[in-house]
Parts: structure tokens; sequence; C-alpha cells
């Protein structure tokens, strides 16, 4: 099936050095297909922020970046994005902030609005300054769910909230899919990357290292824990990615002539990797070509 | 019931089995309708994308037909069903024997450890 190019949102080969030199985002290409949850997920500095900014038109970049064929400045109607720092006129209540905020961007449904702050349990009278850093990412998050548009991009969209919230959210997420919305966002909560989302890219040093859905880890990769002197024994084995720990080595693979060499091995034991274990792997291990 | 996401079988397989397994159970019948893809993703608190994944391989595999208008109808009966929905449950014990088999369990000992586990069900 080919990738149509007028749907979903498109990296191409997108770069952005800053000015001090600092190589952020090394070259990302990746297609977002619409109505699905897509999760950037990577160690700090890995581009995460980056990437969005870019994709959004923030900041300056090499490549290319098309939201349903166009860029962004001719397509920021159907795209909403929530930041990672939440700022607001902190002397606002939050009726003013509605108010004042809906005058300003004709997308938001006023009603909708409201339905979500009654949800998130936000106290309509009283001044931002005294929300706690999760109130100020509900009321982000009620902003961003009360219009129609077809993109959501969340930076760390659930810093601050509780459990039962975040899972909440997670719900409304879903939920936007399902009526046909997509979304992009980066956490660094892999257990609720798991939860939520179609397809992943891992990031690392501004590239992306690999990209994927949680289905086909399942199916297609195995994590191989050898001892060290039973890994020694090992000949050079290609496709792998090796991580070394104290007295075990685990050893990433996608290979089936390794999968089935290993599975009959009876040095080492055989694991169907979690997002968790998958993410830690590639992130520290060493590639073998 | 809501999917595992935690579990070593993928997603769209556990969906799969839940449908083959209602068919065997006489849950759903023939000619019966499949709950919609949004249905679906809501009562597994799933995404839409893998019941879409699920539902067409059970297309490809002639137990489900898509009908305009009507949604996903059931088109095999439950004998049918048995069968492919033993094979997916044997492939997810397959992991587990691997596991056996490293420790050098013979076969024979291995089956008087099943059958001491059957009789217990």
């Amino acid at each position: 099936m080919g990738i149509n190019l007028e749907e979903g949102l498109q990296f191409d080969h997108v770069k952005k050095t800053y000015r001090n030199g600092v190589q952020a985002v090394n070259g990302i290409t990746l297609n977002i297909p619409k109505g699905c949850v897509h999760a950037f997920l990577g160690p700090n500095g890995a581009g995460k922020t980056t990437s969005l900014k870019a994709a959004l038109g923030f900041i300056s970049y090499e490549g290319t970046v098309r939201w349903d064929g166009k860029p962004i400045e001719e397509n920021r109607k159907q795209v909403v994005f929530v930041p990672e720092e939440k700022r607001f006129y902190e002397h606002w209540t939050l009726s003013e902030t509605l108010k004042i905020c809906t005058q300003m961007d004709t997308r938001l449904n006023s009603e909708k609005m409201q339905a979500y702050f009654h949800f998130f349990e936000l106290p309509t009278k009283k001044k931002i300054h005294s929300f706690s850093l999760g109130m100020k990412t509900a009321l982000y998050l009620s902003l961003a769910f009360s219009t129609e548009a077809e993109y959501i991009v969340l930076d760390e969209p659930t810093s601050g909230l509780d459990p039962i919230k975040r899972d909440d959210v997670l719900e409304i997420i879903r939920q936007r899919v399902i009526e046909g919305k997509t979304v992009l966002y980066t956490s660094h909560i892999i257990p609720e990357v798991e939860k939520i989302a179609d397809t992943f890219s891992i990031l690392r040093h501004g590239l992306v290292v690999y990209t994927g859905n949680l289905d086909g880890l399942k199916e297609k990769f195995r994590v191989f824990t050898f001892s060290k002197e039973a890994w020694q024994k090992q000949k050079a084995p290609k496709d792998v990615i090796v991580t070394v720990n104290q007295n075990q080595v685990s050893v990433l693979t996608d290979s089936d002539d390794a999968i089935s060499l290993w599975n009959k091995e009876k040095d080492c034991f055989c694991e169907v990797p979690t997002l968790e274990s998958f993410f830690q792997l590639t992130i520290r291990g060493e590639r073998h070509v | 019931m809501p999917i595992d996401i935690r579990s070593p079988v993928p997603a769209y397989q556990q969906i799969k089995i839940s449908v083959k397994e209602a068919i065997v159970t006489g849950r759903l019948k023939e000619n019966d309708t499949l709950p919609s893809i949004r249905e679906m993703a809501q009562e597994m608190k799933i995404n839409p994308n893998t019941v879409a994944r699920a539902y067409r391989d059970l297309e490809q595999e002639g137990i489900i037909l898509p009908k305009q208008g009507i949604g996903n109808i059931v088109i095999v009966s439950p004998v049918i069903v048995r069968q492919s929905l033993i094979e997916e449950l044997v492939g997810e014990l397959s992991l587990t024997m691997t596991k056996l088999k490293k420790t050098g369990i013979q076969f024979q000992e291995f089956a008087k450890v099943v059958a001491k586990v059957w009789e217990s069900i």
C-alpha cells in the first residue's frame, strides 16, 4: 500500500542546528498516518520537543514538514498544541480566561470547554496563579480538546496530573482518535505510551532509531539474556543490540536466524520485549550489524 | 473485556482470540453482527486501528465478512472456528514451551506435568 502524501503528517529530512552549533535534530523522516496516536519517546535532549517545534513552524529548520500535504502556515487552523511549559495570564480567573480565549480563537467551543473544566474539577472563580501544575495542565488540555482541529499535538500532556486524571486524559485522547483525530505527543512515561499509542518513534541524538507499533515489537523482537561467560561463547552475531549489565548480557534482536538459534540454546533466557525493556535496550545498547 | 496491554500476546491477536471464543462458545452466532470498530475500541480500551487490523485478519481467514451498512457479519460455524482458535491458543503456549525446553525437560515428563494441570482445571 502506497503512502498517501495528501493525508497525515510527514517529516522529510528535518534537521535543526542551533546557533551554538548544537544539532538537536539530525535528519528525521517520518510518516504519521491520519487517525492514529503517535508518540515520540526518548531521553532528555533526544530532539522530541525540537521536532515538534519545527513541525509547528515555531523555529526555522532544514527539510520539510507537511500536514495533509500542506506547510503549517496553510494549515494552522487544523492544529492545536499543548506545550510542556504551561503559561497563562496568572491574574485572570478561569472564567475570564474562557471568555478571552473564545474571543481570540474562534475554533474553541465554549460549551465543550466548560464541560471539560467541570470534568477536571477546575474552580471557575479562582485566579490561575493559585492553580497547581496539574490544574494548569488540565486547563491547557481543556482548551485543546474543545476545538475540532484535525491534529492534536501534546508535549508531555500528563505532567502534574494524578494517576486517575492521567488515565482520564488518555481516555479522552482515545475518544478523539475514535472520532477520527490524529494525535502526536511526547512522553517520558512509557506505561502511558503503551496504553495509548498506535505507533511510536524512539529518538536518540536527534535521530529516529526505531519507529513502529507495540504489536510489531511483540511479534518480531525477542530479548535473550545470557550470563557473561555464555555470551562470550557466541560467535559474532549480527543484527542485534547488546546491553551489558553487571553479570548479564541482554540481547535484543529481530533476526529470525538468531531467534531460532537461541531458542534452542540452553544457556539463555528468552522474553518478548515490553515497550519499557525495548526502549532501555535501544537507548543503552550497542548495535552489532 | 479490556485488552491486556502488558501481555506478550499482541493486542490485535487478543481481539481475534476473543471474537473466536465468542463464536465457539455460542455468544456470537452465524449471521450475527460484530460490534463496530468504534464500539469494540471503546469496550476493549484500545485504539480503533488495532481493532481494524484484527477485523481485517478475521476477514482474510474467512470468519467475518464486512457488509456495507450492516457491519461485520459472522459467516462461519463454531466447528470451523474451533480449529483456528485451538491453533491460536497453542501459539500462545509456544513461548512457555520454549522456556520449559531450555530447562532440559523431556517430552514424557512434560506430558505428565500437562496431564496433572489438565486434571486440576
